[in-house]
């Protein structure tokens, strides 16, 4: 890149300004001090890279109230480009015409800055000051440092990173927090672990817990068994005596021979034999004895029999005793109903006054009760007849005379005719009818007549209606004719009726001419006619009452004729009946039926009296038929007699044979007994034979040797049972070999007391250590120790690894640092170094000929003519500005590559003299071949020194603030 | 009067009905790691200490509740129950304690040993209640559990030593056709999980095929549902230890039904490891701070919180007031407030990055260049030997190098940008 022109509107002292920086890659520009050459190089560097507000402030022209200007450059690959600033605003006008901003110019300077520019491009008479006070070491650094980053930045942070980390972490530091933080969680860690330890104690504890419990089960067994052992022991010092006896009892037995033949439960088998047969014997003699008894009863019965004919003639006899005494009976009864009925034939004889027998002699026809019945009826209705006739009579009588005194009384008291004819006039003509008694008797019967008619009038009416109604229905004409005829008949009916009661009124109206009464006459008159007219209506009725008696006494007459007619009829027929039975004359036809009654009662009881006689006889024969029989019967005369005969001998006859029977039982049961016994007789013999013997006494000695040896086996086998209680079988057997002592048994469980006693103390301490081990158990489960610590750990380490990482990171930018300015220089190293030298030869006119890098332990060195080295600080000052400057620029020589931009040299050569400056010059013109390179001077003898083309600033009066 | 009985009645039968056709159901949960230490977490205040300690334990009283409230009729424990490495006592009894509580409710437990509590690694052995059911070595057996008429077969296998490598899966023997149901339980690592190490592996089409009802799966702690029919779930750990076990924790609660299974997560109350990213710039204020940390913490109801927050500002103020530790009082203060709270919000570890991108990217200084490449040639461990092979650190020293590299890269950048700045 080449500086072109710059357009300064206004920058300090510049306003309105234009520079050229010609076309050549060299340009001076002399000025005195205060002409304004810094401030061109600020407004270059302002152009290319801005300013920060303070110093946009600071180079603020007093008469314009903006900063800004535009430089023109030429870039071998993007031509001309014309940067616009103005304050902090940027325009890039390009080549062909477009507009760029900021970005595109940050871009296109690709990461050149402000510090880098001025540190690799750019150097003043004032780095070299700067210099002159550096340390030695520094010196070097700052040499090798320059145009990088900023030697100082590096170094800095060097510094800051080196203090930083030391105080996180020393290798073998106690105090750096990272050292005391490792030292903390390894303390926590040590504890941690013992925490653990503990609690890893808890499975071998837990073990331990269960192998102290088996073996505390084990020891209780251990004593379990001992005790049991002991338990034995006394049982066999206490069986001991029995073990003894049943040893001794066992040799005993095996004593006796084997073969001891005997029946089993011989003895008692004989025994039974013995008691079986004693019976047997007793009841044979007793069955004997009675059968001689038996014997002699038969014996004696048989006297007390009777032959067969007795027997069978008793039998007969007393078979006819019954009837006998059932006849005997009978008559008995038959003599009383005889007696009875002769008795009764008398009374009625004696009613009748009859003669004996006379009654059996008539003969009485069947229908004489009905004929004599019907003649007493006949004869009591005459009877009647004739006195009902006779009372009618007089009743007839005493009524007719009742009547005639009656008229007679009338006659005397009435009034006579014309006396009442003239008061009836006188009231006819004075009043109304006062006739009150026909009034009355016709009002009574007017309206009688009246309801008549209405009655008929109404249903003539409703048969009218009715029948109106059918012949409506009907529409038959001939039944419209009906109601008509009923109406007309109702019609008519009334009409006569009316016509009747008119008729009747008519002829009891009153007769003209009346004469005005007073009212007392009237009354008085009106009584009399009353009275008399009802004399009149008395007398007329008694009147008519006569007739009519006499009539009744005619028609009273005739019926009287004919009941006398009737009354000799009947006597004819009485008369006659008294002829055919002479014993009715004396009697009224009234008492015949009952004197019929009597015969038939007479004659009915005289035959009955005949019966009885007759069965009387028959009766009396038959027994006594009987009665002769039992007198010939001998030795009884009555039937008790023979039946007692009869039952003696049945009795005998029954006794002998019970005997019999008995007697045969007997023999029977004794046959059975002496078979019985026979039998017994054979089991006995069989036992002896068994038993090896003859007789019973030998049997029973030997049954004696069997009963010893049965007592053996019993007490062994009791014996047995007693001991099989307390001991097992096997321990029987061993103890009945064994047959221990009493001391030796005594010795055995005292010496088990003492291992129990051991175990039980070991039992003790077990269960001790079980508690133990279970508080223990109990006390780390409860225990948090070791997870607290786990956790603090936990967080102390984390603690740790956070400061180390802090640490590794500050190491590892350390390092990397370091890193990268070794290699860094390395790489720059000897270019720098060979343009260095070349630059110091030349501008030493080859005084020195070499340039040496500063190593670990030395500074800088260069070498003279004749090969002496020296450092620079045993330099001149003129001879370090001059190994500074080639320093610079050497190394904006070898940076040329990465930027290619102006060089700008403000008065590096002041310590110069005119032959170095002047070789300093040429080097310019070497750089300026491929380089611009701006030279700002105050120096008379550098601006004629370097031919090209320069510009002179005049003083400026103006300064910036 | 009738209405109500009516109703009684019907509710009675109702219930009736309901316990009757009531399906088996069961609870599964993996990787309990009890009483195993919580990382990454350093001078926590003791009260919050004590419930981060105590956390583990209340996350299996959780389950024991959650298995009695529910009234399942058994309890999966896929593997890793404990930790081996960190040998606690505590863990197993009250593990133990827990089972003696599920026993009184007849709640039976089958369980399986891992990688981290296999059996040959056992210090304590503790010995469990009769409703505990264990598997007993490495070959994979089956136990079977009986309720009215329907029975369920539960295979699984327990680690012996602390890495079985085999395909365990293909050892499962084909599903119990005589049983109602089957159930897989398998501690192990699914092929293609690159976070875990491999343990056990299996694709899912070995499970599969077994043609089971569920596979109750353990080792990963992060939840995963790896299959819907049959149900194959990880189901996570009960409660996170560390950052890397973020979000919400608990266990599957699962029914079986002869057409399907059906499973649900129930998520513990537990203490959640949360991580937020957030940013300042040259905006923000002081006071806007905290006012930023609680609005990005996702707190549920009854949650406690232990949050990380990864700081990014592209603000040299606000790096250079975090590197100064202005910015760590803050939280300090944050965090001795929430102390006081049932909920707390912990932040137990915050970082800021600066994002500097534009310089670190463009300014491809030769010297920068010479850094990177320096950074990029160094051996870490080696350099970090002082530290890590010191002699007493190095039994505990745990560090991670994945991005120590560009950590260190960023805080050179840091420093050297600071240190210019101040020139």
């Amino acid at each position: 890149m080449k500086f072109l022109q710059a357009t300064i509107y206004g920058f300090g002292k510049w306003t309105d300004t234009e520079v050229d920086f010609t076309e050549h890659n060299a340009a001076s520009f002399y000025g005195a001090n205060e002409a304004g050459k810094s401030t061109l190089q600020q407004f270059i560097l302002y152009m290319l890279f801005g300013l920060s507000p303070k110093q946009r402030k600071f180079y603020r022209p007093k008469q314009r109230t903006e900063i800004g200007g535009m430089l023109h450059v030429h870039d071998t690959e993007a031509g001309y480009i014309s940067i616009q600033r103005k304050e902090d605003h940027v325009v890039c006008f390009l080549e062909d015409g477009t507009e760029q901003d900021e970005t595109w110019w940050t871009s296109f300077l690709s990461g050149l800055t402000k510090e880098m520019y001025t540190s690799i491009y750019a150097f003043s008479a004032h780095d070299l000051t700067y210099i002159q006070h550096m340390k030695q070491k520094e010196l070097s650094d700052v040499l090798f440092s320059v145009g990088l980053t900023g030697s100082t930045a590096i170094y800095d942070v060097e510094k800051k990173l080196m203090a930083e980390k030391e105080k996180l972490f020393k290798k073998r530091g106690q105090k750096p927090l990272l050292n005391q933080q490792i030292n903390k969680t390894d303390q926590l860690h040590k504890q941690l672990k013992e925490e653990q330890a503990k609690e890893a104690t808890y499975h071998e504890l837990k073990e331990e817990k269960t192998a102290q419990e088996k073996e505390l089960k084990a020891l209780q067994n251990t004593v379990e068994h001992l005790q049991k052992e002991n338990k034995k022991q006394e049982n066999i010092k206490q069986n001991n005596a029995d073990i003894h006896s049943l040893h001794q009892a066992k040799k005993q037995y095996e004593s006796f021979s084997e073969e001891l033949t005997f029946p089993e439960g011989g003895r008692e088998r004989l025994e039974n034999i013995k008691q079986k047969n004693h019976p047997l014997q007793a009841e044979m003699d007793m069955n004997q004895q009675k059968q001689r008894e038996y014997k002699e009863t038969i014996q004696h019965q048989s006297q007390k029999l009777l032959s067969e004919e007795r027997k069978e003639e008793a039998e007969r006899l007393l078979n006819e005793k019954t009837a006998y005494e059932h006849r005997e009976y009978v008559l008995g009864d038959l003599r009383k109903e005889l007696e009875e009925a002769q008795e009764k034939r008398q009374h009625l004889l004696e009613d009748l006054d009859w003669e004996d027998n006379e009654a059996k002699a008539i003969s009485l026809p069947f229908h004489i009760k009905t004929r004599w019945e019907q003649l007493q009826e006949d004869v009591k209705e005459n009877n009647t007849t004739a006195k009902e006739l006779n009372n009618k009579q007089l009743i007839q009588e005493e009524k007719q005379k009742e009547l005639s005194q009656e008229k007679q009384a009338i006659e005397e008291n009435a009034l006579n005719q014309t006396t009442i004819d003239r008061l009836r006039d006188q009231l006819n003509r004075s009043s109304s009818r006062d006739d009150d008694q026909l009034d009355h008797s016709f009002s009574v019967w007017s309206a009688n007549r009246e309801k008549q008619s209405n009655y008929i009038w109404y249903g003539s009416l409703g048969l009218a209606i009715l029948t109106l109604l059918a012949a409506l229905v009907t529409e038959e004409p001939l039944w419209y004719l009906f109601p008509f005829i009923f109406f007309i008949l109702g019609i008519g009916q009334r009409f006569w009726m009316k016509q009747q009661i008119r008729g009747l009124q008519q002829t009891m109206e009153p007769k003209e001419g009346s004469i005005v009464l007073s009212e007392t006459e009237k009354e008085e008159a009106e009584e009399q006619i009353q009275q008399f007219e009802q004399q009149q209506f008395k007398w007329d009725w008694l009147d008519q009452q006569e007739k009519q008696a006499e009539l009744e006494k005619n028609q009273r007459a005739e019926e009287q004729r004919l009941h006398e007619a009737n009354t000799v009829q009947l006597r004819s027929s009485i008369q006659q009946e008294r002829e055919t039975f002479p014993f009715l004359q004396a009697l009224e036809p009234v008492h015949w039926l009952e004197l019929l009654e009597r015969i038939y009662s007479l004659q009915e009881i005289e035959k009955q009296i005949e019966n009885l006689t007759q069965e009387i006889e028959n009766h009396q024969q038959q027994n006594n038929h009987v009665e002769e029989a039992l007198k010939a019967y001998p030795e009884a005369d009555t039937f008790t007699e023979v039946a007692n005969r009869l039952q003696e001998h049945t009795t005998a006859a029954q006794s002998i044979e019970d005997k019999e029977l008995e007697i045969q039982n007997l023999e029977e049961q004794m046959s059975y007994t002496e078979h019985q016994m026979k039998r017994l007789d054979q089991e006995k013999s069989a036992l002896f034979d068994v038993a090896q013997v003859t007789d019973e006494e030998m049997f029973y000695k030997k049954a004696n040797q069997v009963d010893e040896k049965t007592a053996l086996q019993n007490k062994i086998k009791e014996l047995h049972l007693k001991l099989q209680v307390v001991f097992s079988k096997e321990l029987l057997t061993d103890l009945l070999d064994e047959r221990p002592q009493l001391v030796n048994i005594d010795q055995t469980i005292e010496q088990n007391n003492e291992e129990l006693t051991t175990k039980q103390e070991l039992i003790k301490e077990t269960q001790a250590r079980i508690a133990q081990l279970t508080a223990s158990i109990a006390q780390l489960e409860r225990q948090e120790d070791a997870s607290l610590l786990a956790y603090q750990f936990q967080m102390e380490k984390d603690e740790m690894n956070q400061l180390g990482e802090r640490w590794s990171v500050m190491q590892l930018a350390h390092t990397a640092l370091e890193k990268a300015k070794q290699s860094y220089q390395a790489k720059y190293m000897s270019e720098v170094i060979k343009w260095t030298t070349q630059f110091f030869k030349k501008i030493t006119s080859s005084q020195y000929t070499h340039v040496y890098p500063p190593t670990e332990e030395e500074l800088f060195q260069v070498e003279a003519k004749g090969n002496i080295r020296y450092t620079v600080d045993e330099l001149s000052q003129g001879t370090v500005d001059q190994l500074y400057v080639s320093l610079r620029l050497a190394i904006a020589k070898v940076m040329m590559n990465t930027y290619q931009v102006p060089l700008l040299i403000d008065d590096a050569f002041v310590h110069f003299d005119d032959v170095r400056m002047k070789d300093a010059l040429a080097v310019l013109d070497e750089i300026t071949k491929e380089q611009q390179v701006l030279l700002f001077t105050c120096k008379q003898n550098v601006r004629e020194a370097w031919n090209v083309p320069e510009m002179v600033f005049e003083r400026r009066e103006q300064v910036t603030g | 009067m009738l209405l109500f009985l009516l109703r009684d009645m019907i509710n009675k039968i109702v219930e009736l009905v309901i316990i009757m056709t009531r399906p088996i159901t069961f609870i599964h949960a993996a990787d309990l790691h009890l009483d195993s230490p919580f990382q990454g977490l350093s001078k926590l205040p003791d009260s919050i200490f004590k419930e981060v300690r105590e956390s583990t334990f209340h996350a299996l009283q959780q389950l024991v509740e959650l298995a009695i409230s529910r009234e399942v009729d058994f309890v999966l424990l896929v593997g890793d129950l404990f930790d081996h490495e960190r040998q606690s006592l505590k863990a197993q009894i009250r593990l133990r304690s827990a089972f003696e509580q599920l026993a009184s409710y007849d709640i039976h437990v089958y369980l399986s040993y891992g990688n981290h509590d296999f059996l040959q690694g056992n210090q304590h052995a503790v010995s469990y209640p009769a409703n505990v059911h264990s598997f007993p070595d490495e070959t994979p057996s089956s136990f079977t559990f009986s309720k009215e008429n329907e029975t369920v077969k539960i295979t699984g296998f327990s680690y012996e030593t602390n890495a079985i490598t085999e395909e365990k899966a293909l050892q499962f023997p084909k599903r119990n056709r005589e049983a109602a149901y089957h159930i897989g339980m398998l501690h192990g690592s699914v092929y293609g999980d690159k976070q875990h190490s491999t343990y056990a592996p299996f694709t899912i089409s070995q499970l599969t095929d077994k043609a089971y009802d569920y596979w109750a799966l353990g080792h990963i702690h992060q939840r995963q549902e790896l299959y819907k029919n049959p149900p194959i779930i990880y189901p996570g750990n009960i409660q996170g230890r560390h950052r890397n076990e973020p979000g919400v924790k608990g266990c599957y609660l699962a029914e079986l039904h002869p057409e399907q299974t059906i499973s649900t997560f129930i998520p513990f109350h537990t203490i959640e490891f949360q991580q937020v990213n957030l940013t300042l710039t040259e905006n923000h204020v002081i006071d806007d701070v905290e006012t930023l940390i609680e609005e990005n913490i996702n707190q549920a109801n009854g949650q406690k919180i232990l949050l990380s927050i990864e700081w990014y500002t592209d603000d040299v103020n606000w790096f250079a007031d975090y590197s100064d530790g202005w910015l760590g009082d803050l939280i300090d203060g944050f965090n001795e407030q929430q102390t006081e709270n049932t909920n707390w919000v912990y932040i137990y570890r915050h970082k800021m990055t600066w994002i500097d991108q534009d310089q670190l990217s463009t300014y491809h200084t030769p010297f920068l260049e010479e850094v990177n490449q320096a950074f990029d040639a160094l051996d870490i461990e080696k350099e970090l030997k002082d530290f890590t092979r010191q002699a007493k650190a190095k039994k505990y020293v745990d560090i991670s190098y994945d991005n120590m590299q560009s950590e260190a890269q960023e805080l050179l950048y840091t420093y050297l940008q600071q240190v210019k700045r101040g020139e």
